[in-house]
């Protein structure tokens, strides 16, 4: 405990790990079985969404149409290029480089903001068109070619159940990385002298990339059952 | 300082790697290439190609197929699993196994065709997202418009 006696002294090292691999991969594998419990939280979600879809697909991809496929790429693009910019934040950390890291955090806040304005527009627009599920739900039924109603109610149900959850998981996003960036900017050792807190925050941001890379095809790219079957291509 | 289990497996410098920005350049390029080549292919309709009715799942195949790897890379360099320990590796790896367990359920949708159960609702029938046999109009495929009768099954069964 001899640690404990010197109040003020910073050790990266904590007493209960023999060194810093250790320490590293204690703190890396945490965090990757945190992810885990999140990768089994979305996978529920995207098995309901399999199953519907593939009883539903006519449906479905009549109302998949109400979806601009332009506005989910830009945040295609935006989520990778925030990956990116974390991937180096992380990088800088290494290096001891503060305000390499505190310009990168920037940049990756200012594209998560840029999603969520993007979603939101969508969001505003589905709303406007009655588009969320619930007693509210009244589309404007010449839009969906005859498409059986209940049935885009729930592809909607998911839309926003799934899109949804992303979204607070960029917003949660939001909030870690502007509380290491808080703590990069006031120079706080448990981030300065060790890099592996900006790590764990640049696994978790990775991740919901990874989440909206499988969200994108799946609600914004349907191909069209219909095609060459007599079924009406729209 | 005794080494321990964990880090045994690690090499012996002790540091952590520091890779080179054109890694991440390299990755960030190969990624959006990827996402460029997601949304060419769902313009082209490869199914119908191969099969008039099955075919658009593998455009399906396609798009999962191009996310799996997106994420492989995503895992793999952005998230340094490369350079990871074996237990950072094996934890990294147990959550996507998760995923194949997890659609397992798919199995139930299947075989509940098999077992009519009585109906929830006291209607004429009973509507559910699972195919029946019973009452099922013979498989037939629902033009857009058209009512879903296929997984109503009659009172008179019960």
């Amino acid at each position: 405990m001899s640690h404990a006696a010197h109040g003020d002294e910073f050790n990266v090292l904590k007493f209960q790990y023999e060194d810093m691999d250790q320490q590293n991969d204690s703190y890396i594998v945490g965090m990757w079985t945190f992810l885990v419990t999140e990768v089994m939280f979305f996978g529920m979600l995207f098995l309901t969404y399999s199953l519907y879809r593939a009883n539903y697909q006519n449906d479905w991809f009549t109302a998949h149409e109400q979806l601009d496929w332009k506005l989910g790429g830009i945040n295609t693009a935006n989520l990778l290029f925030s990956s990116f910019l974390m991937a180096t934040a992380v990088r800088q950390a290494q290096l001891k480089d503060r305000k390499g890291v505190l310009l990168r955090l920037a940049g990756v806040l200012a594209c998560a903001f840029g999603f969520l304005v993007i979603k939101y527009v969508e969001y505003s627009g589905k709303y406007e068109h009655h588009l969320f599920p619930g007693p509210g739900f009244a589309p404007d039924v010449t839009h969906f070619h005859g498409a059986n109603l209940d049935h885009v109610q729930l592809f909607f149900g998911l839309y926003f159940a799934m899109t949804g959850l992303h979204g607070v998981h960029v917003l949660v996003g939001i909030l870690v990385i502007g509380a290491l960036g808080l703590m990069w900017f006031k120079g706080k050792k448990i981030v300065t002298e060790d890099y592996v807190p900006t790590e764990l925050v640049g696994l978790y941001w990775h991740f919901v990339d990874i989440v909206w890379i499988f969200l994108y095809p799946l609600f914004y790219l349907m191909p069209n059952p219909s095609v060459g079957s007599g079924g009406g291509n729209h | 300082m005794a080494k321990s289990p964990l880090s045994a497996v690690h090499d012996d410098h002790g540091g952590h790697h520091i890779h080179n920005n054109s890694m991440y350049v390299k990755t960030a390029l190969t990624l959006a290439g990827f996402m460029i080549l997601t949304i060419a292919a769902a313009q082209i309709d490869f199914g119908h190609m191969i099969s008039k009715q099955y075919g658009y799942w593998i455009n399906n195949l396609i798009a999962v197929l191009i996310a799996v790897v997106k994420t492989y890379i995503v895992v793999l360099y952005f998230m340094h699993v490369k350079w990871a320990s074996s237990l950072g590796k094996l934890f990294a790896l147990l959550g996507f196994f998760f995923i194949p367990v997890l659609f397992s359920v798919w199995t139930d949708f299947y075989f509940r065709q098999h077992e009519p159960v009585a109906h929830w609702y006291n209607n004429d029938y009973v509507e559910s997202a699972t195919p029946r046999i019973i009452g099922a109009t013979d498989g037939a495929k629902i033009a857009p418009g058209e009512e879903n009768t296929q997984n109503r099954i009659p009172k008179s069964v019960w």
